[in-house]
């Protein structure tokens, strides 16, 4: 498995596939093989997909005693793709990983052919409260040992043993704090999107997934019928027929603002050709 | 060796459900079968028909592991709990499990 350096960082990423380059962002404390195993074997077949590993988090060593901050994790996102000479690509993030898709592509919107953000909320509440209650490492051993194990499992090997019982209150303590995406900012994102959550999702009321939809011009909304937070997870059939349909309809688009990103800065008002090469 | 043998009934809406099935089966559900530890091989085959009767059976799979504990670890696995998750939504209600031991004895007798 690669790593790339990037922001200071060794990042561990997972790359399957060919085709147009998708990145997948996983979700606090998870990794992206787990997050995203239902979504890997049909999306690979026509995409390529880079599923790098959070600061933290499976196989990118950061000591989460030095803090943990989303707009760090946006950060990283920046100097992965440039890393990757990634000029654009889909994005995906589920949670906190769509927490940092949002705000790269609120900061970048030329950079996103498509966008997909699942499980997340630009409001403060229920998330922070509920991230505080989960996040509790003596009660997650106490009461979750096959969580604990998991944690374990997913974060020993690249972070050091117990690495996962600083990492998780520092998560919540960023989720209390972090800096809110407002109206003006998701209106900077243009490119088509889905926002997708799970219709009893404790960290985000459909209508918290309504309203982001809303606010972004190109949004389309996919509520998972009996579904908690882990949507791509607990409902990956309904997901992946979700996301396919939603790629071949935005193909188009997203073929566009890929080709576009590659034209010199004056070629649009004097109709030259883009340049030489695979915008992919 | 444990088998589990799984029989998969006809979905409703005719030919183009089942081609959709068939289609979700190999791209989505299989690739991750494929990844639990301990399954030593997959057989699949298309129900071809019923001699001297209907079924309304279309597919069906057979996983090999060396004995009832791998099977059980494996069907605890990741992978394979998350390829059964995938299975509910693709073929809701269309799947028996059946976990099969060699019967060495009987085909002795035989």
């Amino acid at each position: 498995m690669p790593t790339i350096r990037a922001n200071g960082l060794d990042i561990g990423y997972d790359v399957m596939g060919a085709g147009p380059p998708i990145v997948m962002l996983h979700g606090a404390t998870s990794v992206g093989r787990e997050d995203f195993a239902a979504q890997i074997p049909l999306f690979s077949r026509a995409f390529l997909l880079h599923v790098p590993d959070a600061r933290g988090h499976g196989r990118t060593r950061w000591d989460s005693a030095e803090g943990f901050r989303y707009d760090w994790l946006v950060e990283d996102l920046e100097g992965f793709v440039d890393a990757l000479g990634l000029r654009t690509f889909h994005l995906l993030g589920f949670s906190m990983g769509a927490m940092t898709a949002l705000q790269f592509a609120s900061r970048h919107p030329d950079r996103v052919r498509t966008l997909v953000v699942i499980g997340i909320t630009t409001q403060r509440e229920p998330r922070t409260s509920v991230v505080r209650a989960l996040m509790d490492p003596p009660k997650i051993e106490a009461t979750d040992p096959a969580w604990a194990a998991a944690l374990a499992r997913r974060h020993d090997e690249g972070q050091g043993t117990g690495a996962w019982q600083k990492l998780l209150p520092a998560i919540a303590a960023d989720v209390a704090a972090q800096p809110l995406l407002g109206p003006r900012d998701l209106h900077r994102i243009d490119a088509p999107t889905m926002v997708a959550v799970g219709d009893r999702d404790p960290f985000v009321p459909v209508d918290h997934a309504w309203g982001l939809s809303r606010q972004i011009p190109d949004a389309r909304l996919f509520v998972a019928p009996d579904c908690g937070h882990e949507v791509t997870v607990r409902r990956p059939g309904l997901f992946n027929e979700a996301l396919s349909g939603f790629y071949r309809a935005t193909a188009d688009e997203a073929a566009r603002r890929a080709e576009e990103a590659t034209r010199p800065a004056d070629a649009s008002a004097t109709n030259m050709k883009p340049a030489e090469g695979d915008p992919r | 060796m444990t088998t589990l043998l799984v029989l998969y009934s006809r979905p409703e809406g005719g030919a183009e459900a089942l081609a959709t099935l068939e289609r979700r089966y190999r791209d989505e559900h299989l690739p991750l079968v494929a990844q639990t530890p301990g399954l030593r091989s997959t057989r699949i085959w298309r129900v071809a028909e019923a001699l001297g009767g209907e079924t309304d059976l279309v597919l069906a799979a057979a996983m090999d592991f060396d004995d009832r504990a791998s099977l059980d670890a494996g069907l605890g696995s990741d992978p394979m709990r998350a390829a059964g998750r995938l299975l509910r939504e693709i073929a809701p209600g269309l799947a028996t499990f059946l976990v099969l031991e060699d019967a060495p004895d009987l085909l002795a007798a035989s």
